[in-house]
């Protein structure tokens, strides 16, 4: 408990956003897949971040208990695929257009910006946590 | 008459702002760890204040235990109250004054042996 429970917390962090950035970079990848095994384009990744699992004995106790943080899930994105103009492409419809990823690389990268910042944040969370640990061993020294 | 080896005021003082400072830490790693989740509100770690409203009673203070709390209300269209500089600085704050407080813990100690010597 204490202090090992606050690693558990970075710990916790550190897994969802590396999560989330290889949702990020899988939509960044695909960008361009116009067919899957679905029959459809590549639909956009996006995860939905939520607190950690309450643990049952904090919930006896009646404590505030902190729990970190975890993704709850990866789901597609409903919106409609971008609709291009190219008759001779082997994927195209009967109008001629070609159903391309509803993926806007703009946004994919402002997502893998804010990612990598809530890494670094929680590594140095995690650097302070250990030297914390480290000092507490001195006590009575 | 107290025995200031078995009942050091200080002591007793320190291992409670020591145990303040380690749910602190929990609540700042938790706080950052959740800085993108949606609807979250951060957590403090109450203490000094309840330290001042016994200023100049030594025995109060040393029975004064920390709160954790949750904070409410958000600027964000997300529902998240974290502010990721007041974190960051709270996070060198807290580990500053931990290790201040296994300095000065470690100095009582160091003394009492003499004493004891």
């Amino acid at each position: 408990m204490g202090l090992f429970s606050s690693m558990d917390i970075s710990v916790s962090a550190l897994t969802t956003q590396r999560l989330r950035m290889d949702v990020i970079t899988n939509n960044i990848a695909n960008s361009d897949t116009t067919m899957t095994s679905t029959g459809e384009a590549y639909r956009r990744q996006v995860v939905t971040i939520g607190e950690g699992s309450t643990r049952f004995s904090s919930v006896l106790n009646k404590q505030i208990s902190l729990n970190g943080v975890k993704i709850e899930s990866i789901v597609e994105d409903d919106a409609p695929f971008i609709m291009v103009y190219d008759p001779n492409h082997p994927h195209a419809d009967e109008q001629g257009y070609v159903a391309m990823p509803n993926i806007d690389t703009l946004q994919e990268m402002t997502d893998m910006m804010s990612a990598t910042r809530s890494y670094e944040a929680n590594i140095t969370a995690l650097s302070a946590i250990k030297s914390m640990m480290r000092k507490g061993l001195e006590i009575g020294r | 008459m107290l025995n200031p080896i078995t009942s050091n005021n200080s002591i007793e003082i320190l291992g409670k702002a020591l145990n303040a400072s380690k749910t602190r830490m929990e609540a700042i790693s938790n706080n950052i760890a959740n800085i993108d989740t949606p609807g979250y509100k951060s957590y403090k770690v109450v203490f000094e204040e309840e330290m001042l409203k016994h200023k100049g009673d030594i025995e109060s203070m040393k029975t004064t235990t920390h709160k954790l709390e949750i904070t409410s209300g958000s600027m964000r269209v997300d529902g998240n109250n974290v502010d990721i500089e007041m974190e960051m600085a709270n996070l060198a704050k807290n580990e500053f004054w931990y290790e201040a407080l296994v300095t000065k813990l470690n100095s009582d100690f160091t003394r009492m042996r003499l004493v004891i010597k």
